[in-house]
């Protein structure tokens, strides 16, 4: 499943910041953005945010919800959470061995 | 910069166009957003794929009316009329082209490159390009149209280009290498 991600090439941090925004609950691109950005700060810009979610919807990792709204929200699908799992296990690996190595665990 | 949408391709905006403009009407516009914007319908033209089934890219300058590029070469087109009626048949009836021309930065560079221009545009005119991609592979196939202003447009400002290209090599390497 890791490869799932890895095929988004230059996309895949932004796709991996968006499906982690999207894990806590459904959200429209804004607020996807401001979230992002408060919390990492990274900015992503719309036409970054739009381009990643087309991927990502793509491939089925999220979905829109019906609304009357212009807002869409999207929500991550069982596939997503799988496909980010399996992406932030092997960040976790990479992390655990980078922090040893520098003598910081 | 709700404009800005409209660079984006059209299956694209039936399925993203509504969403991305609310989420602008939130965001404060700044070079860097309208280059994100640029970037992004760019990478919506070339995977068009992911809103259409087996994305086709045309050639946008297939619907470019022949008079276009006859008009843009028309500076260069002048130039060497005028050239060839005053240096080369001695007509100097019209004007120094030279002085006409060649006075002006702008006016200069109007008339050098405005033959590769129209080149440049008729070509893209009269050959239509379509690329595909499906999954990770690239397809394409190149189809020139009978379009009779365009070819008129490609071959007389082919022309011009190569007397301007020649001239200049002959210029500013061969009769330097001679002196």
């Amino acid at each position: 499943m890791a490869s799932t991600l890895s095929q988004l090439g230059r996309f895949l941090e932004p796709a991996l910041l968006i499906l982690v925004s999207l894990a806590g609950r459904p959200k429209h691109g804004y607020a996807i953005m401001e979230e992002i950005e408060g919390r990492w700060d990274v900015r992503l810009g719309p036409g970054t945010l739009y381009a990643a979610l087309a991927r990502l919807e793509k491939r089925g990792l999220v979905e829109p919800l019906d609304t009357d709204d212009r807002k869409r929200p999207y929500r991550l699908t069982p596939a997503g959470s799988e496909a980010l799992a399996t992406q932030l296990g092997q960040l976790k690996e990479v992390a655990a061995t980078g922090l040893q190595r520098l003598g910081l665990t | 910069m709700r404009w800005l949408v409209r660079l984006y391709p059209q299956c694209w905006r039936n399925r993203y166009g509504l969403e991305l403009e609310a989420t602008l009407e939130q965001t404060r516009p700044t070079p860097r957003i309208v280059l994100d914007l640029v970037a992004g319908a760019l990478d919506a033209h070339l995977h068009s794929q992911l809103t259409s089934e087996g994305g086709v890219m045309h050639n946008p300058f297939t619907r470019t009316p022949a008079a276009l590029p006859q008009a843009i070469m028309l500076p260069g087109l002048v130039f060497l009329t005028a050239v060839v009626l005053k240096y080369g048949l001695g007509q100097g009836f019209l004007f120094d082209p030279l002085e006409g021309f060649f006075s002006n930065d702008l006016v200069e560079a109007i008339t050098v490159w405005s033959p590769l221009a129209a080149l440049l545009l008729s070509a893209a005119a009269l050959f239509e390009i379509r690329l595909e991609r499906r999954e990770d592979a690239w397809s394409g196939t190149v189809t020139v149209r009978r379009r009779y202003g365009h070819i008129v447009a490609f071959i007389v400002s082919a022309a011009l280009t190569l007397t301007f290209v020649g001239y200049f090599i002959t210029e500013n390497y061969i009769y330097v290498r001679i002196g």
